[in-house]
């Protein structure tokens, strides 16, 4: 069944255009990935699907139903869970969650059940009668969480949840959308880090400049730059590396200079790893490892815009 | 049932803000206690007058006669003496040389007073005196003979009026500014309404609220009826911490003064809304706000007594109020209560519309 259909969906402000026809699908049981640089229409689109901005054109389906038609229908079986931060901090733990999932028309017995259910997967039934304020980061994300399952949506967003976060609470979140996902729940996630999309997402969409670029399973998008490698080349120091010299050689198309890892792109058909290492060794740079790995998400951004997705 | 999860919410969050509670509920009470004390003198009423000294005439078949000789007796114990008139022309000169307090003519129709303009008090104590005279006559005599009237001759401007009763009743300094000082305090949550809208687009909450399955006029009626009941809440605090701690005078009509304090309230709220909604960021609505709030304020009788609110003073809210108010407790007048609830919801509703049209057009909250 589709949970999201999204028609030739288009959104201006004035002449800018944010999202550009953009038309996919997204079945039940889905994780779906939105992968995207900053500014590419990722937020836009998910606004446009939970209601909080207008199509310019297009059309939405929620489970079927078109979303202005039926727009408490589409509201009843969406939950959110906004980048930043949306909860009350002087209401205490369990208020919040209860006064947000009140708002979908749970009443006594079955809110007190769900809001307690929400509470104890997000590990926080213990602190029911806290407030936020005295939290840390992480518990407030899982707070955040809290308040958009507790009325069970069967179609949940995450927009960019794991932005500014510690590993910790990264690696909390990542294991909640799987284990919602086991539960029933259809996921969209949104993120512009490649790493998180590949680990939990069944199928993916690539976006930049409002347009989806491919879209497909992993699987699938790394088989549109099955001719490319990349050869990480672990340094003790990067002073005297050179990118114009390292690109000079041939079947290297770009270079990434971190502070001790050397990220060559390079053609699969061209063997080239002799040369790039006789580069080091002629330049006195020590190394301490090398590894050519296949192609990844990021590759496959950057050969179908030339551009990394953090640019 | 939404409108309501919201107005509970609101008031929790109002109740639970440390600086809210203290600028509705501690600023208040400390400036009625403060303000009360320091002003004790200058709202006292207690003139010391010196002996009085009153003509008077009596015509032929007076049928109070006999009551007015008593009358005369017991006025001589306060100070006021009649003397009785040789010729009625004479005795209005003598009162307008300031010789005497005031002449009095009695026929059998009732009571002619005159007073000279110029001396006020006494003139005013006389009429007073008169006044009581004339209502106890009237009670015990009210199936007998026809009600008797008391005419005021103005000297001075030789014209005849008719007086009414006149309250002696005076708001001491705790009185006065336990009504100001809570009028203040309600329309200084003007400032906090201002926030009802934006502070959930600070929380990052609007986007929740606007993806909940609800519309935006449950979201905002629910904040308009949240505010407006804690800060009913609040005033209601205050009016019984100044009333049974103070012993400040709310009068016999505390129903209507609360009522016409509802109104206020819902007035404040509106007037927070629309700066909250026609102003394009946080601080201009504040800066708006302070200059309100500084304008009302100067411009009304809240830190001084003002006695004659009249012309562009009353277009002040701060003032309608007041005065409204002053005449429920002292003079037991119901008619500008009655135009200050009126303005009040008339000005609330039309703001609200503005309100709420502006965010119909505008996407999210």
């Amino acid at each position: 069944m589709k949970v999201l259909e999204m028609k030739g969906l288009t959104k201006k402000f004035g002449d800018f255009i944010a999202v550009d026809n953009v038309t996919l699908t997204v079945a039940e049981g889905e994780i779906f990935g939105f992968l995207g640089p900053n500014g590419a229409g990722k937020s836009t689109s998910i606004h446009m699907i939970s209601g909080l901005l207008r199509s310019t054109f297009g059309q939405i389906n929620i489970l079927g139903k078109d979303i202005v038609k039926h727009r408490k229908f589409a509201k009843m079986n969406i939950g959110i869970v906004p980048q930043d931060l949306a909860i009350y901090e002087d209401l205490t733990v369990y208020e919040n969650v209860k006064f947000f999932a009140g708002l979908y028309g749970l009443r006594g017995s079955r809110l007190k059940e769900q809001v307690a259910e929400a509470l104890e997967f997000v590990g926080l039934s213990d602190k029911h009668n806290s407030y936020p304020i005295n939290f840390s980061g992480g518990m407030k994300r899982r707070l955040n969480i809290a308040c958009a399952i507790a009325h069970r949506p069967k179609l949940l967003i995450m927009d960019e949840p794991t932005v500014g976060i510690d590993p910790q609470t990264r690696n909390y979140i990542l294991d909640s959308i799987k284990k919602l996902n086991k539960m029933g729940s259809t996921i969209i996630y949104t993120s512009h880090y490649m790493e998180e999309v590949e680990e939990i997402c069944t199928r993916i969409a690539i976006v930049d400049h409002g347009k989806v670029i491919v879209e497909g399973t992993k699987e699938q998008l790394q088989a549109v730059v099955t001719d490319k490698k990349d050869i990480w080349i672990e340094v003790k120091s990067n002073k005297n590396i050179r990118a114009q010299e390292i690109e000079k050689i041939k079947g290297v198309e770009s270079i990434q200079i971190d502070e001790r890892v050397i990220k060559i792109h390079s053609d699969m058909d061209i063997n080239n790893l002799n040369q790039i290492i006789q580069y080091f060794l002629s330049n006195e740079i020590e190394i301490r490892s090398v590894e050519e790995k296949s192609s990844n998400l990021e590759n496959v951004f950057l050969t179908l815009t030339g551009r990394n997705l953090r640019d | 049932m939404n409108i309501v999860s919201i107005a509970i919410k609101e008031m929790k969050t109002s109740f639970r803000n440390p600086t809210t509670l203290f600028f509705a509920l501690g600023l208040p009470v400390i400036l009625i206690l403060a303000l009360g004390t320091i002003f004790l003198d200058s709202f006292k009423s207690t003139i010391t007058i010196g002996d009085m000294k009153v003509l008077y005439m009596e015509q032929p078949n007076t049928p109070f006669s006999k009551e007015f000789q008593m009358f005369m007796n017991e006025a001589s114990n306060s100070k006021v003496f009649f003397e009785k008139a040789e010729n009625p022309e004479d005795s209005k000169k003598k009162v307008e040389q300031n010789s005497y307090d005031g002449y009095v003519e009695l026929n059998k129709h009732g009571i002619y007073f005159y007073q000279n303009d110029n001396k006020t008090i006494g003139g005013n104590v006389i009429q007073g005196m008169l006044n009581t005279f004339v209502d106890q006559s009237n009670l015990a005599n009210s199936a007998k003979v026809d009600q008797l009237v008391l005419m005021t001759m103005d000297m001075k401007d030789d014209y005849i009026k008719e007086t009414t009763i006149y309250s002696n009743k005076q708001p001491r300094a705790i009185d006065y500014f336990s009504v100001s000082m809570t009028t203040m305090m309600i329309l200084f949550g003007t400032a906090n309404a201002i926030h009802l809208i934006s502070e959930e687009r600070k929380r990052n909450t609007a986007d929740r609220l606007i993806v909940a399955p609800i519309t935006k006029l449950e979201i905002f009626l629910g904040k308009i009826f949240g505010s407006v009941f804690i800060n009913t809440f609040y005033f209601l605090v205050v009016i019984v911490i100044s009333k049974y701690i103070f012993n400040a005078n709310w009068g016999a009509n505390l129903g209507v003064v609360i009522f016409v304090l509802i109104t206020e309230v819902f007035l404040a709220t509106s007037l927070g809304v629309i700066i909250g909604s026609i102003t394009k960021s946080a601080k201009v609505a504040n800066s708006v706000i302070q200059v309100v709030a500084i304008v009302t304020t100067i411009f009304s009788g809240t830190f001084y007594k003002m006695e004659d609110i009249s012309g562009v003073f009353y277009l002040n809210p701060l003032n309608w109020v007041n005065e409204a108010i002053l005449d429920l407790i002292y003079a037991n007048d119901f008619s500008t209560a009655t135009l200050a609830i009126v303005l009040n919801i008339v000005v609330s509703l039309l703001f609200l519309l503005v309100t709420i049209t502006l965010l119909h057009r505008r996407e999210g909250l």
